[in-house]
C-alpha cells in the first residue's frame, strides 16, 4: 500500500496534533482497519430469547381470570407519529407471535399463531342465513363477511342475550345494515357501516366499518388466526379493558364448530376487512375491522362505553 | 427483531464481562424498556434509546457484583472472545489468524473503559449517536475515547514487538 503522507485517511482522529500528525493518522487507521478484520471474526456467546424472557416475565404479572392481561403502559393517548415509532419498538421488544403465544388473549376468541393466513372461500355462506331472494349472482354483505342474514336493529336488540352497544360518534353515524349471527352463542350482532368521510373503503367491497359483538364469556370456538410475519400486534387498554390493535390485516378470524370428537378445525374464515381492535368489555367481546389508525378506531371504541 | 436481542445482549456483555450478568441485565433492560415505552418520545431513533437502558443496567450490575473478584487483566476464564478460523484469502490485507490473537490480546490489557469503547465501535459496529447513549456520554467525547484508546492500543501494539 503506498504511502502517501499528504492523502487524509478515512477516518482522521479527532484531536491529534503535532508535527508527526500525518504518520499518526496513518498508523491510526492501519489500526482501524485491523480492529474492523478482527471484528469480523470475533465470535460472541449465544443471544438469550430476550423477548420470551419478557413475555414469560409479563405473563407472571397478569392478572389471573377471564383473559389474562398483560400490565401494559397506556400507548392509547398517543399521537400517530409515536404511535409509528412505538410500533416499531414493540415488535422489537416482543414478537408478536410470541405475546400471543403465550396465550395471552380475549375473551371469546382464542388467538394462535400460523403462516400463512387461509385464503377465505368466496362467499362462504354463513348458516343462519335464509335464502335470499334477490340477485342470486351477488351474495349478500351478511354472507361476504360472513357475520350472518341483515336484520332491523329492534330484531337484533331483541334477540341478542345482551345489550347491544352502539356507537355514539358523529362522524359515523348510524350503521347501514345490521346482521345477527345465531350460530354464536348469545347471538353475535354485527353492525355495517359504508365508506364515508373517514372511513375509507376497505378490501370487503362497499364497507368502511364492520363492528361485531359477542358473548365473550360463552364461546370458545371462534379462533383468531394471525400471521407470524407482517402483523403488528398491540396490547392495548379499550374503556378498561384488555385489547389487541392488529394491524397489517394478515389476521383472519374462524369459526370452529363445537363438535365433540372432531378432530380437525373446520376453518370458515370470516373475512376481515382491515385493521382490528378487538377488546373486552363487561361480558362482551367486540371486533372492530376498518382501514383506519389507532386512534380512530379508538375513538370510535370510546364512544361505546358505557358508564 | 432478533437482530436488536443480539446487540442488546452483546453491549451488556461488553460491561459486564461475563455471560450470566450479561443475560440478567439485558433482559432486566427490556422489561424495563417495555415499561417505559409511554414515555418513549418519537423523534429519537429507538436502538439508542434501548441501548441505554441496556447499558445502565449492566453498569448497576457491575458496579454492585464486580467487587467482589479482583477482574483480571487478561480473562482467560471468563467471556472468552475465540476468534474464527475463517477460510484463508489470498489477499494481503486479511491478518493472519496469529495478528488477530495479538490483537485480541492487546486489547484484553487495555482498562475497562479503553476495551469498551473499541468494543462498541468496532465489535459491535455501534454508530457514534448509539455508543454516545451506550457510555452515557455525548457525541464528542466518542471521538476523544475513542481516539485515546486506540493510541493506548497502538501503545501496547508497539511494547509487544
Amino acid at each position: 500500500m503506498p504511502r502517501d503522507p499528504t492523502r487524509s485517511p478515512g477516518n482522521p482522529p479527532p484531536g491529534a496534533t503535532g508535527g508527526g500528525e500525518a504518520a499518526q493518522s496513518e498508523l491510526e487507521a492501519k489500526l482501524e482497519a485491523e480492529l474492523r478484520d478482527l471484528a469480523r471474526a470475533v465470535e460472541f456467546p449465544p443471544t438469550p430469547p430476550l423477548a420470551e424472557w419478557v413475555v414469560s416475565r409479563l405473563g407472571d404479572a397478569a392478572a389471573p381470570g377471564r383473559g389474562r392481561r398483560i400490565p401494559v403502559p397506556d400507548l392509547s393517548r398517543l399521537r400517530p407519529v409515536q404511535r409509528g415509532a412505538l410500533l416499531a419498538g414493540l415488535a422489537l421488544l416482543t414478537a408478536a407471535s410470541l405475546v400471543i403465544a403465550a396465550g395471552l388473549g380475549i375473551a371469546g376468541i382464542r388467538i394462535i399463531v400460523g403462516d400463512t393466513p387461509v385464503t377465505p372461500a368466496a362467499a362462504s355462506a354463513a348458516p343462519s342465513t335464509p335464502p335470499r331472494s334477490v340477485a342470486p349472482t351477488a351474495p349478500s354483505t351478511g354472507d361476504r363477511l360472513g357475520v350472518g342474514g341483515a336484520v332491523s336493529l329492534e330484531t337484533a336488540t331483541a334477540r341478542a342475550g345482551y345489550r347491544v352497544l352502539i356507537p355514539d360518534d358523529p362522524a359515523l353515524g348510524a350503521p347501514d345494515s345490521v346482521h345477527l349471527d345465531t350460530e354464536v352463542e348469545g347471538g353475535m350482532v354485527s353492525l355495517v357501516y359504508a365508506p364515508r368521510p373517514g372511513l375509507p373503503e376497505t378490501e370487503a367491497g362497499g364497507v368502511g366499518l364492520l363492528l361485531s359483538q359477542f358473548r365473550g364469556d360463552l364461546n370458545q370456538q371462534l379462533f383468531l388466526k394471525v400471521a407470524r410475519e407482517g402483523t403488528a400486534v398491540l396490547p392495548v387498554e379499550v374503556n378498561g379493558g384488555p385489547g389487541y390493535w392488529l394491524e397489517g390485516a394478515s389476521h383472519f378470524l374462524y369459526r370452529a364448530p363445537g363438535i365433540p370428537g372432531e378432530a380437525a378445525i373446520r376453518e370458515m374464515p370470516l373475512r376481515t376487512v382491515g385493521n382490528a381492535l378487538i377488546w373486552e368489555q363487561g361480558d362482551l367481546t367486540i371486533r372492530l375491522e376498518a382501514d383506519v389508525p389507532l386512534e380512530t378506531a379508538l375513538r370510535i371504541a370510546a364512544s361505546m362505553d358505557t358508564p | 427483531m432478533r437482530r436488536h436481542e443480539t446487540v442488546a445482549f452483546r453491549v451488556a456483555l461488553l460491561i459486564t464481562r461475563r455471560r450470566e450478568d450479561a443475560e440478567d441485565a439485558s433482559q432486566e433492560a427490556f422489561l424495563k424498556a417495555w415499561r417505559a415505552l409511554d414515555r418513549f418520545r418519537s423523534g429519537a431513533p429507538f436502538r439508542p434509546w434501548l441501548l441505554r437502558i441496556v447499558a445502565n443496567e449492566a453498569r448497576n450490575r457491575r458496579r454492585s457484583l464486580g467487587r467482589r473478584r479482583e477482574l483480571q487483566p487478561l480473562e482467560i476464564d471468563e467471556v472468552q472472545f475465540e476468534p474464527r478460523d475463517v477460510d484463508p484469502m489470498p489477499e494481503d490485507r486479511l491478518l493472519s489468524a496469529e495478528r488477530r490473537r495479538e490483537l485480541l490480546l492487546a486489547i484484553e490489557r487495555l482498562s475497562h473503559d479503553d476495551r469498551l469503547v473499541i468494543g462498541l465501535r468496532y465489535f459491535l459496529e455501534l454508530s457514534e449517536a448509539e455508543t454516545a447513549e451506550a457510555l452515557g456520554v455525548a457525541r464528542g467525547t466518542v471521538k476523544s475515547r475513542l481516539s485515546r484508546a486506540l493510541e493506548r492500543l497502538r501503545q501496547v501494539m508497539g511494547a509487544e514487538r
